[in-house]
């Protein structure tokens, strides 16, 4: 089996689906051997709502901090449909994470911490990144999160 | 020349993007990459951009208009810098900013204005990942800005 998804395995941790475009644009676009993913949102929890709302006004950071990590799965997920292995990351090279906070929220690095975990438990030192974290004004269908990510791939 | 027969088809004319507003330059280019400097609405008959907030005092179609009109002015930062359009091999990657009231949620419905653009012009070849969120503010308080990251020849 091949290394990352052997990984994934020892974390039990199953790719969630990639979900449809929300908009005329693709999932990732491949420049050299560098590949720019499109902005992706949290996914719902099973029998919830997908999430929505400011953080910290309606979505702890904890729980915050748990949708980035469910976004980093999704961002991994397209990475899979898109390069067929996951063994051809070289390295993720930078993260934009883009949290929905209230004016004054300043806690966005924890937030966006949990892709940053995420991509680090799972791809080891090709999983540490450069990152600006940052809080926007409003997020597509009030999600709590979205991060692009840009991969180095062979 | 392809793309500027693709433009003459769709009845459309470039502007004039103007000079930089603040200590940038429009495009930079690195190997064949060129990074495009986030642009607004710009007027090319010279008028005030379309200021505002989207889902607040500015509709999701007018917005999306908006966001076409900055695709038009991405397109003519290209040509400026490029010289001829056929050289876009790919367009990579787009942020589309929207000036949005806190609650708004249709950022991609806005942003489609200039991704629709782009694949009206370049075919397959406008096809990009792209994230499309909300600002909480934006200069001179325009509705819309983008920036691209395009592959080139």
């Amino acid at each position: 089996m091949a290394k990352v998804e052997a990984r994934l395995k020892e974390l039990g941790i199953t790719l969630p689906p990639v979900p449809a475009a929300a908009g005329n644009y693709v999932h990732a676009v491949q420049t050299g051997n560098t590949v720019y993913l499109a902005g992706k949102g949290p996914l719902a929890e099973p029998g919830k709502p997908r999430p929505s709302g400011k953080v910290p006004k309606d979505i702890s950071v904890k729980d915050a901090y748990k949708h980035a990590r469910s976004v980093g799965l999704v961002l991994i997920a397209v990475l899979k449909e898109f390069l067929g292995d996951l063994d051809r990351v070289e390295r993720v090279v930078k993260v934009l994470g883009m949290v929905n906070g209230t004016p004054e929220f300043g806690e966005q690095p924890k937030v966006i911490n949990g892709c940053s975990d995420l991509f680090v438990e799972v791809f080891g030192e090709k999983g540490r990144h450069a990152r600006s974290a940052v809080g926007m004004g409003s997020l597509p269908s009030g999600i709590p999160v979205e991060i692009e990510a840009i991969v180095e791939v062979k | 020349m392809k793309i500027e027969a693709r433009l003459k088809e769709l009845g459309i004319t470039l502007p004039d993007p103007g000079p930089p507003m603040g200590t940038y330059v429009h495009a930079v280019q690195t190997g064949n990459l060129v990074y495009l400097a986030g642009k607004g609405p710009f007027d090319p008959k010279g008028g005030p951009m379309p200021s505002g907030k989207v889902g607040g005092t500015v509709t999701i179609e007018k917005a999306y208009q908006d966001a076409r009109t900055v695709g038009l002015t991405l397109i003519a930062v290209l040509k400026n810098h490029l010289g001829d359009l056929d050289r876009v091999n790919r367009v990579v990657k787009v942020l589309g900013m929207v000036n949005a009231v806190p609650e708004f949620g249709d950022q991609p419905k806005v942003i489609n204005g200039c991704s629709d653009l782009f694949v009206e012009v370049f075919g397959d070849k406008g096809r990009h990942a792209r994230s499309a969120v909300g600002m909480g503010s934006l200069p001179m308080n325009i509705t819309v800005e983008i920036e691209a990251i395009v592959e080139v020849k």
